[in-house]
C-alpha cells in the first residue's frame, strides 16, 4: 500500500547532504520550472489538486491566487513548520532526511507567486531538526541554490530559519507572523486575511512544510502523475503518522483515499495484543473521534472523513484499543488546549480552564450529571466564537467523545471509577 | 474626532435589526450601529485602538454569514442585515461574561441586595486589597456593573477564582491589581500602539495570562512614561490612580484645559467636593484622544491638595511668619508700595497664569505703580520672542499640533519632548509609525530618537552651527516636500537665541511656507500672557512700549537695580532679592525665596479660578474653575486691585477677578485671528547676552522650563515625580 514520493530519498544514507540529494534528483526541476511562466506553475498547481497539509486542507494553488497584484508591497512565504499538533510527526522527517526537497518546494513557490523572502518557521523543540535544515539552507546558498541568483537565474531568493519558542497556538498561521514580527505570538481577526494583509503587513502565503515539498514532483512529473494517486477531491499522497495501540506505529506514505481499517491492520500490524478496537482520532489530537463501528466505514481522505463527521486533519492517526479510559483522555485534550490558549478571547482562555476544572471533577467522582451537560454547553459557547480555532480544536473533539462515550463519563458520575475499573463492558 | 481626509468612501445600506441605515464602506458593524444609535455590548473595543476582538462580548448575528461574527472587527457590508439583540445573542453573551466574571471578585456584581447597597453603604476604598465593588476606585463608573445590569445577569454558575496576585504599588502614581483584570488588552494597545511608549504587555498565556511588563521589570525599568492612558481606558478598577483612591467617588466632573505646557490638552476633572479625584483625558478632545502626560494627568491634584500649601496671608516679623487678614497685609504691602513708585518697583509674573491676571498685573505695574518693569519668570531669552512668533503665525497661518501628521518631514530640533512635551512626542512617534521623515538633532540623545530617521547630535551650546547648515541647506531647495520643524529649548533657550529664531523664521518665510515651524513654548500661556502685556518692551497686544522695563534677568541681575519687587510664584534666590527694600510674594507655597519676602499672599491658581490661556499653537483656550479652593487664596490680579485700593489709587477693574475686562477676551480673540501688521525695522538692536547657562538638555534644563508650575518647583512638591525623571 506505500508508496514513495514524498519519502523516496528518506531511506538513504545522508539524504540530507545536497551531493547525496542531487545525486538523486534534488533540484532538477528547476530547468523547466524556470522555463514556465509564474501564472502556469499556479495552473499546474491547481491542476494537480494538491491541498494544504496543514490541517485544514485548503487548496494551495487556489490559496495563492488570493494574492493582489501590484501592491508595491513584498511577497512573502511563510512555510509552517510548527507541528505541535498531538500526535502529528510527519514534517519532521522531511526536515531531516530530505530538506533539499522543501527547499527546491520553496524555490518553485516562491517563483509561481512573485516572492523572494521566505520563513521558515519551526518548533522551538526541534533542535536537531533546525541543525540538519540549517545545513542544508547553507549549503544550498552555498551551490547558488539561494541568495540572489537561484540557479544561475535572474530571481533573488532568501530564507530564513525562526525558531518559536515553544507554542502550539503559533502553528495557527496569523500567530505564526505575530511571533515572526516579534511580538507575542497571538492569532489576528481576519479578515483581513494574511494573503492581503500579512506579514509586515504585506501579502503573505502561509503553506504546510508538506505541502510545499510536494511541489517538487508536481513540476516534475506533471499534475496529471500527482492525481493519479488518491481520489477525485483527494489528490496524491500524504504522510501518516501512526500512533497509538498497533503493533507497528511510525511514519508511512499512502495515496489518500485507503480504507482506515485496511491501513490499521495491513500497514500498522493492527490492533496490538489482539485487543479490541475502541475507537480512532483520525487526524490529529483536534479531530473528532471515529468509533470503531464508524472507521469500518471511513477512509483517509477529506470527503470520507467529512461525511463521518470529522475531519482529515494532519494525517495523525491514533488507534484507541478497548482498555482506554476516554474521561482521562479527554482530561489530558482539554489540559493541553487550554495551557496552550494564547489568552486573548474570553471564551477560550477561561471557557477550557472551566472545562477542564469539571472534567477533573468527574474524573475524581465528584462530578454530576448536569457537568457533562454544561460541559457540552460550554462546547457550543465556545467553539467558533473565539478569533481563531484553537478553541474549536479542543471543543469538537471533546464534544464528540462525549456524545460517542456518554456512557464512560456516566459510569464516572454513578460509580466514581472507569467503566473499566468499574467492570462493566463498554 | 480626528480629522479625517475626506475620500471618496461609497454609501452602503445595511439593516440593523430591520432598521435600514446609511453607512460609509470600511466601517465596522459596531462603528454603524453606534452611529445609527443602536447599543452593542463592547469591552475591548475602543475608538481610537486598532480593531481586536477579544473579549467576544459584541457578536452578533448577521443573514447568511456562519457563526457570530464580532461586530467590532467585521467590516459592514452592501446588504447585509444584521441582528444586535435577539435571545440567543443575549444568551450567549451573558455566558460569555459569566466566563470574564469567574475570575474577578463578583460577589458585589451579583449580589440581590446591591441596589440597597449602593444606596445605604459608603465606598469603603481605603484598603489594601479589592474584594468586590464597594471596595473599588472603579465603582459607579464600572463597565463592567453596567453589562452586568444591560444583560440582567443575575448568577454566575462558576465559583469565584481569586487570582490571588499582590497588587503593585511600587510606582508613584497608581496602582495595579491584576486581580480584576479582565485581559480586554485596552492597556497593552494604547500603551503599545497609540503612546508606543512599549511598556505593558501581555505575559504567560492561557489561563495564565496576565498583563505585565517583560521580565517582571519594574513600569519604570521597562520605560515607563507615566502618561496614565492605560488607566484612562481600564474598564475595570485594576489600574486606578493612588490619590483619587482615598478621596472617594467623585460627584462632579468639568472639561477644561491643561496649563501645564504650552499645548494645552483638553481634560476632564473628576471632583468631590473641594478634591480633585482624578484626571483624565476627554475623549473626543482633538489634541489628545484619550491621552494626557504625567503633568496634567497626575499632579494637579498633588499640587492643589499639597499639604504644604500656604492659605492664609502672612507677614515677615524678624523672620517669622505671622499670619494675618489680607486686610492687614494688603495695608503693609501698600504701605510700603507708596514709597517705591516709579522705577523702583517690578513685577516677575508667570507664564502659568491666565490672560486675565496677565493684563490686570501689566495694568498695575504701569498704571497704578507707573513702572515699566514688568515681565514673566523664567522669562525669554529676548523679549520679543512671542511677538515674531505671534507675527509668523499672522503672516504664515497658524502651525497646529495636527501638522506634525500631515508634514512629509518633521525636524525636531533642541527638543526633550518625550517629558517637555509629551503629546507633542506622541505626534511625532506616529509620524514616524506612518514611515514620515522624522529628523531628530540635539546634543543629547533622547528617546525621540528611537523614532526617528535619523539623528544628528551636536557639541553643547553649539546649536547655531547646526542651524546654520540646515537652514542654508533648506534654502537651496526649490519646492518639495512639507516641512514641519519643531523647535526646542535648545534653540529657543539659547544665547543665540534672537539668532536662530530669525534664521529660522527667514528660510519659513523664503519657503513660502514649505517649511514651518512650531515653537515648543514650555508654560501653558507664555503666549497669552505675553499678548496681555507681561512684558518690558510690549504693551498689551504687542505693540511696542514707548517707556522700556526692565525685563527679568535685569531687575535681578544687579542688587539695587530696583527696590521692590512683586512676584508671583517662586524664582531662584540671587543677591538681588536679598537687597531689595521691600518684596511681596504672591505663591501657593513657602520657598526659599520667602525667606526674604516681607509679605507672603496665599494663591489662587487658574484651577481655583478659571480665566483663559493662548497655547503655542496661538489657539485661546478657557480654563474652568476646578474647585473652589480654600476660602482665603486670592487670584494675582484680585490681589494687585486690593493693593491699589488700599494705597488710594484708582481700581483696576470692577466685578470679578476672573473676568476683570469684558473687553479682553474678545480682544484677544480679534488678535489672534487678525494677527497684527508687520512692522518692519521695528525690532530694536539685540539685547546684550544674557549671562544664563541654558540651551543645555539637561535634567535641570526640564526641572527648570517644565516640571515648574508658577516657579514652584513640582519635582519638589512630589518626591516621587523626582524618581521618575532621575535616568
Ligand atoms: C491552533 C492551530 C495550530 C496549527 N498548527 C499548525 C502546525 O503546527 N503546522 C501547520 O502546518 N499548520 C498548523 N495550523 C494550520 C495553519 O493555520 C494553516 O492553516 C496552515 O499552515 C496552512 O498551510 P496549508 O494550507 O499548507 O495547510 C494550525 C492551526 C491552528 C488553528
Ligand atoms: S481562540 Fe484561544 S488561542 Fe485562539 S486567539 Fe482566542 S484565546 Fe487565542
Ligand atoms: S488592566 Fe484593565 S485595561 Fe488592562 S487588560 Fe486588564 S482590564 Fe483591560
Ligand atoms: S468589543 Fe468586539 S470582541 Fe471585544
Amino acid at each position: 500500500m506505500e508508496v514513495k514520493i514524498l519519502s523516496a530519498k528518506f531511506d538513504i544514507e545522508n539524504s540530507h547532504k545536497l551531493e547525496v540529494a542531487k545525486e538523486h534528483g534534488a533540484y532538477a526541476t528547476l530547468e523547466k520550472l524556470f522555463a514556465m511562466e509564474p501564472a502556469d506553475v499556479i495552473e499546474e498547481v491547481k491542476k494537480s489538486g494538491l491541498r494544504g497539509r496543514g490541517g485544514a486542507g485548503f487548496p494551495a494553488g487556489v490559496k495563492w491566487s488570493f494574492l493582489p497584484k501590484d501592491t508595491g508591497k513584498p511577497v512573502y512565504l511563510a512555510v509552517n513548520s510548527d507541528e505541535s499538533e498531538p500526535a502529528t510527526f510527519k514534517d519532521r522527517y522531511i526536515l531531516v532526511r530530505d530538506p533539499h526537497m522543501l527547499i527546491e518546494g520553496i524555490i518553485i513557490c516562491c517563483y509561481a507567486i512573485g516572492c523572494h523572502d521566505t520563513y521558515i518557521y519551526i518548533r522551538g523543540e526541534y533542535t536537531s531538526q533546525v541543525r540538519i535544515l540549517q545545513q542544508a539552507i547553507d549549503e544550498a546558498y552555498e551551490a547558488g541554490y539561494l541568495g540572489d541568483t537561484v540557479a544561475g537565474r535572474d530571481f533573488k531568493l532568501e530564507v530564513t530559519v525562526h525558531r518559536g519558542a515553544g507554542a502550539y497556538v503559533c502553528g495557527e498561521e496569523t500567530a505564526l507572523l505575530e511571533s515572526i514580527e516579534g511580538k507575542k505570538g497571538q492569532p489576528r481577526s481576519k479578515p483581513p486575511f494574511p494573503a492581503v494583509v500579512g506579514l509586515y503587513d504585506c501579502p503573505t502565503i502561509i503553506n504546510n512544510v508538506q505541502s510545499i515539498a510536494s511541489l517538487p514532483f508536481i513540476i516534475d512529473q506533471g499534475a496529471e502523475a500527482y492525481t493519479a494517486y488518491g481520489t477525485e477531491k483527494s489528490a496524491g499522497t500524504h504522510l501518516f503518522g501512526i500512533s497509538g495501540h498497533v503493533e507497528k506505529p511510525g511514519m508511512y506514505e499512502l495515496p489518500l483515499g485507503l480504507p482506515v481499517l485496511d491501513v490499521l491492520d495491513k500497514v500498522a500490524g493492527g490492533v496490538w495484543k489482539g485487543r479490541k478496537l475502541k475507537g480512532v482520532i483520525p487526524g490529529g489530537s483536534s479531530t473528532p473521534v471515529l468509533t470503531a463501528e464508524e472507521a469500518k466505514t471511513a477512509t483517509l481522505d477529506y470527503e470520507s472523513m467529512a461525511e463521518h463527521g470529522t475531519m482529515f486533519g494532519s494525517g495523525g492517526i491514533v488507534v484507541l484499543d478497548d482498555t482506554v479510559d476516554i474521561v482521562a483522555l479527554v482530561k489530558n485534550l482539554i489540559d493541553f488546549y487550554h495551557h496552550e490558549s494564547c489568552g486573548q478571547c474570553t471564551p477560550c482562555r477561561e471557557g477550557l480552564g472551566w472545562m477542564l476544572k469539571i472534567t477533573k471533577k468527574i474524573l475524581a467522582g465528584g462530578g454530576s450529571s448536569e457537568d457533562i451537560d454544561l460541559l457540552l454547553e460550554l462546547c457550543d459557547n465556545i467553539e467558533m466564537k473565539t478569533v481563531c480555532v484553537l478553541s474549536a480544536a479542543c471543543t469538537m473533539p471533546v464534544r464528540s467523545y462525549l456524545n460517542k462515550f456518554r456512557h464512560e463519563f456516566e459510569a464516572y458520575v454513578e460509580k466514581g471509577a472507569s467503566l473499566q475499573a468499574a467492570g462493566i463492558q463498554g | 474626532m480626528t480629522d479625517t481626509i475626506k475620500t471618496q468612501a461609497k454609501t452602503l445600506t445595511a439593516t440593523i435589526d430591520s432598521r435600514e441605515v446609511l453607512m460609509t464602506e470600511g466601517m465596522t458593524i459596531l462603528r454603524a450601529a453606534t452611529d445609527a444609535g443602536i447599543y452593542i455590548p463592547s469591552l475591548c473595543h475602543l475608538d481610537c485602538l486598532p480593531d481586536y476582538g477579544g473579549c467576544r462580548l459584541c457578536m452578533v448575528k448577521v443573514e447568511n454569514m456562519r457563526g457570530f461574527p464580532t461586530a467590532c472587527t467585521t467590516p459592514i457590508a452592501q446588504g447585509m442585515q444584521i441582528s444586535t439583540r435577539t435571545d440567543e445573542l443575549q444568551q450567549l453573551r451573558r455566558e460569555i461574561l459569566e466566563l470574564l466574571l469567574s475570575e474577578h471578585p463578583y460577589t458585589c456584581l451579583v449580589c440581590r441586595d446591591k441596589k440597597e447597597c449602593t444606596e445605604f453603604m459608603h465606598s469603603t476604598r481605603k484598603v489594601g486589597t479589592i474584594t468586590g465593588c464597594n471596595f473599588c476606585p472603579n465603582n459607579g463608573t464600572c463597565e463592567l456593573q453596567h453589562l452586568v445590569d444591560y444583560l440582567e445577569l443575575s448568577e454566575i454558575r462558576f465559583p469565584i477564582v481569586y487570582r490571588n496576585i499582590p497588587p503593585v504599588k511600587d510606582n508613584p502614581f497608581y496602582e495595579l491589581d491584576y486581580n480584576l483584570c479582565i485581559l480586554c488588552g485596552r492597556c497593552v494597545r494604547i500603551c503599545n500602539e497609540e503612546r508606543y511608549s512599549e511598556v505593558l504587555a501581555f505575559i504567560n498565556r492561557g489561563n495564565a495570562a496576565l498583563v505585565g511588563t517583560a521580565f517582571d521589570e519594574t513600569q519604570k525599568e521597562a520605560g515607563c512614561e507615566f502618561c496614565g492612558a492605560c488607566i484612562d481606558v481600564c474598564p475595570t478598577g485594576s489600574l486606578s490612580e493612588k490619590m483619587g483612591k482615598w478621596v472617594g467617588q467623585p460627584d462632579s466632573s468639568k472639561d477644561t484645559h491643561c496649563s501645564f505646557c504650552g499645548i494645552g490638552c483638553r481634560m476632564t476633572v473628576n471632583t468631590k467636593g473641594k478634591r480633585i479625584v482624578n484626571v483624565g483625558p476627554e475623549p473626543e478632545s482633538r489634541h489628545n484622544p484619550h491621552q494626557l502626560c504625567m503633568r496634567g494627568k497626575f499632579i494637579p491634584g498633588d499640587m492643589l491638595h499639597h499639604p504644604d500649601r500656604v492659605t492664609r496671608p502672612h507677614i515677615n516679623r524678624q523672620g517669622k511668619w505671622l499670619e494675618v487678614s489680607w486686610d492687614q497685609a494688603l495695608d503693609v504691602i501698600a504701605e510700603n508700595l507708596k514709597k517705591c513708585s516709579g522705577d523702583q518697583f517690578g513685577l516677575i509674573g508667570s507664564a502659568h497664569d491666565s490672560i486675565e491676571n496677565s493684563f490686570v498685573l501689566q495694568k498695575f505695574t504701569r498704571q497704578t505703580m507707573r513702572s515699566a518693569n514688568v515681565d514673566l519668570s523664567p522669562a525669554t531669552p529676548y523679549p520679543e520672542l512671542i511677538r515674531d512668533i505671534h507675527d509668523y503665525y499672522a503672516s504664515s497661518g497658524h502651525v497646529t499640533i495636527n501638522d506634525i501628521l500631515t508634514a512629509d518631514s518633521i525636524h525636531v530640533l533642541g527638543a526633550m519632548t518625550q517629558w517637555s512635551h509629551a503629546i507633542i512626542e506622541n505626534r511625532i512617534r506616529k509620524a514616524y509609525k506612518a514611515g514620515k521623515q522624522v529628523l531628530v538633532a540635539a546634543s543629547i540623545p533622547t528617546r525621540t530618537v528611537e523614532f526617528s530617521t535619523d539623528y544628528q547630535r551636536y557639541g553643547k551650546g553649539c546649536e547655531h552651527i547646526h542651524l546654520h547648515r540646515l537652514t542654508s541647506e533648506l534654502a537651496k531647495e526649490k519646492g518639495g516636500e512639507r516641512i514641519l520643524m519643531i523647535v526646542g529649548d535648545e534653540i529657543i533657550n539659547s544665547d543665540r537665541a534672537r539668532d536662530n529664531i530669525n534664521n529660522l523664521l527667514h528660510l519659513a518665510t523664503r519657503s513660502n511656507n514649505r517649511v514651518r515651524l512650531l515653537f515648543l513654548l514650555a508654560e501653558g500661556n507664555r503666549y497669552g500672557a505675553t499678548l496681555a502685556g507681561m512684558n518690558p518692551v510690549l504693551l498689551p497686544g504687542f505693540a511696542a512700549a514707548r517707556k522700556k522695563g526692565l525685563d527679568t534677568a535685569k531687575m535681578l541681575g544687579r542688587p539695587k537695580a530696583i527696590s521692590a519687587i512683586h512676584l508671583i510664584g517662586d524664582l531662584p534666590v540671587g543677591p538681588a532679592i536679598k537687597k531689595l527694600k521691600f518684596f511681596v510674594q504672591h505663591n501657593m507655597f513657602f520657598t526659599p525665596a520667602s525667606k526674604f519676602a516681607d509679605v507672603f499672599l496665599p494663591l489662587a491658581t487658574t484651577w481655583e479660578s478659571g480665566g483663559h490661556l493662548v497655547n503655542l499653537e496661538g489657539s485661546l483656550l478657557p480654563l474652568s474653575a476646578m474647585v473652589p479652593g480654600e476660602d482665603q487664596l486670592m487670584t494675582p490680579a484680585g490681589a494687585v486691585n486690593g493693593i491699589a485700593m488700599h494705597m488710594g489709587r484708582k481700581v483696576l477693574f470692577a466685578g470679578s477677578a476672573s473676568n476683570p475686562d469684558r473687553q479682553l477676551i474678545p480682544l484677544v480673540e480679534q488678535t489672534l485671528t487678525r494677527g497684527r501688521k508687520r512692522q518692519t525695522g521695528a525690532t530694536e538692536s539685540p539685547e546684550p547676552r544674557s549671562r544664563s547657562k541654558n540651551g543645555r538638555l539637561t535634567g535641570k534644563t526640564l526641572q527648570k522650563h517644565h516640571f515648574h508650575y508658577l516657579g514652584n518647583s513640582l519635582p519638589d512638591l512630589v518626591p516621587d515625580l523626582a524618581k521618575v525623571l532621575e535616568e
